[in-house]
């Protein structure tokens, strides 16, 4: 009769124990077991596919630039007023950042290296971004692109949760690596001032490296700039 | 005798099966909780990132197709491409920010703060620093202006806004309160930007009381940019892509 109760008893510890257990593997499994592996590997085909129409339609991009190009070329051949005038539009392609780049500068990496070892907040906002590439202006830079994206007079640089930073609706997150050209001498030396921008982004834990280059290549820009409200006055016109 | 063996039994039987199963739960969490789920984020941001590419792409892409056309049809029809050469200077030279425009947009003017220094307070929290200009302008742009002066100085990729003691030196040539930035673009996003609870004006200028002065503008007209040489250290890439 006691021995009957103690089995009992021992029955019902067994399958709520078991019950308890197994609701338990089912939860932590469904939540990143093999179903997040599934969705991981749907996301990397994916992101290959867009990656492959993503260079095509670089491709397709380049092959029109091209014709145009070849074009104005042919135009410039024609005439010493032509030519002229193509040089006149190097210039203002170069300036106005639609024509990639080349000459001496510098590269700067602004990399979060103890994020999420010791602490996991955002270090790098988009407000330091702003003020490096604001030192970068002031040092003379002639050109500057951020993680590639080429930074045009409608550059925006936008917080965009968490460690994510915009640059020119891009979204990326740390490194952020800043290429600019101009006097790498005074590029460096601008930013390694005392107490300068180098030095605050250390003291709140941001590791910054420098490099002088010489030659840095800055890519134009891929987007489409709009020019809806901004019309040219023409020099004629009346103020 | 029996029923003690029978006990020992239990006893070693529980602690297997609980040891067993912790180390399996906790095996399962580490590695795939923390591996896997900020990859996951990571390949999901990834994807987001291309796909934008790819739309900017794609409205290049249309835009270049129509540039082509021009092109092709100016050359028949004159027999060189030197007319749509001439309003593709203009349209760069729009862009490089050279070229005075004009067009509807805002007006913000900033004054430094008329608040009494409080104890203990630094009258440096009441005056214009660089970098809220730097944000105002940043906003703007996000706001979709798409030129953009402070007091008269054109605002290019490369200008820099630097505080030079009393002053804020912008692209070198120094300039004091009040700060007028004339931005052309949509004056409704414009002035909702600057408007919106979230805004740089709103968040962090109202606190000091640093005065503020928005107004909507039919008809602005900007300047040129007339500052440094910026090619002298930049030249075309010759050949090859940059990327």
């Amino acid at each position: 009769m006691k021995n009957i109760k103690f089995q009992i008893a021992i029955a019902i510890v067994c399958i709520v124990l078991g019950l308890m257990v197994s609701i338990q593997f089912r939860t932590v499994k469904q939540g990143v077991g093999p179903v997040s592996e599934y969705r991981a590997r749907e996301l990397a085909t994916q992101l290959k596919k867009l990656k492959d129409e993503n260079a095509k339609l670089l491709n397709a991009k380049n092959e029109y630039e091209a014709k145009i190009k070849e074009y104005e070329d042919t135009a410039s051949q024609g005439s010493v007023s032509a030519k002229i005038l193509k040089e006149e539009l190097d210039k203002a392609r170069i300036l106005a950042g639609t024509e990639d780049v080349e000459g001496q500068g510098i590269t700067v990496i602004v990399d979060d290296l103890k994020f999420s070892e010791k602490v996991n907040y955002p270090l790098i906002s988009y407000s330091m971004l702003l003020e490096l590439l604001n030192e970068l202006n002031a040092a003379g830079a002639e050109a500057v692109s951020v993680n590639d994206q080429r930074i045009i007079s409608t550059s925006e640089i936008r917080q965009v949760g968490g460690i994510h930073i915009n640059i020119n609706t891009v979204s990326y997150a740390p490194p952020f690596v800043f290429k600019a050209i101009g006097d790498p001498k005074t590029l460096e030396a601008a930013l390694r001032l005392r107490e300068g921008i180098v030095e605050r982004f250390e003291t709140s834990g941001v590791a910054v490296t420098i490099t002088q280059e010489q030659l840095v290549k800055i890519p134009k820009y891929n987007g489409v700039i709009e020019k809806k409200y901004a019309k040219v006055v023409k020099k004629g016109d009346a103020q | 005798m029996n029923r003690k063996v029978y006990v020992y039994y239990l006893f070693a039987l529980a602690l297997i099966i609980g040891f067993i199963t912790t180390v399996q739960l906790k095996s399962n969490t580490t590695y795939q909780g923390i591996v896997t789920i900020p990859k996951l984020l990571d390949l999901q941001n990834e994807i987001k990132n291309v796909e934008a590419e790819n739309q900017q792409l794609n409205e290049s892409i249309s835009e270049q197709a129509i540039r082509l056309a021009e092109y092709k049809a100016a050359v028949e029809s004159t027999g060189s491409a030197f007319g749509m050469m001439q309003s593709e200077l203009e349209k760069m030279r729009n862009y490089s920010d050279y070229e005075k425009v004009e067009g509807q947009g805002i007006i913000i003017t900033l004054n430094d703060s008329q608040k009494e220094v409080g104890e203990g307070e630094d009258v440096a929290w009441y005056l214009i620093h660089d970098i809220d200009i730097l944000e105002v302008v940043n906003e703007l742009r996000m706001a979709g202006a798409e030129a953009i002066a402070i007091n008269d100085e054109r605002v290019t990729a490369t200008t820099s806004i630097r505080c030079g003691g009393p002053t804020i030196n912008i692209d070198g040539k120094r300039h004091a309160v009040p700060f007028v930035i004339k931005a052309i673009g949509d004056p409704k996003a414009l002035e909702a930007s600057a408007l919106a609870p979230e805004s740089y004006i709103e968040l962090y200028m109202s606190y000091s009381e640093i005065q503020v002065e928005i107004q909507k503008v039919e008809k602005l007209i900007i300047k040129g940019y007339e500052g440094r040489n910026k090619m002298r250290y930049q030249r075309k890439a010759e050949g090859g892509e940059a990327k």
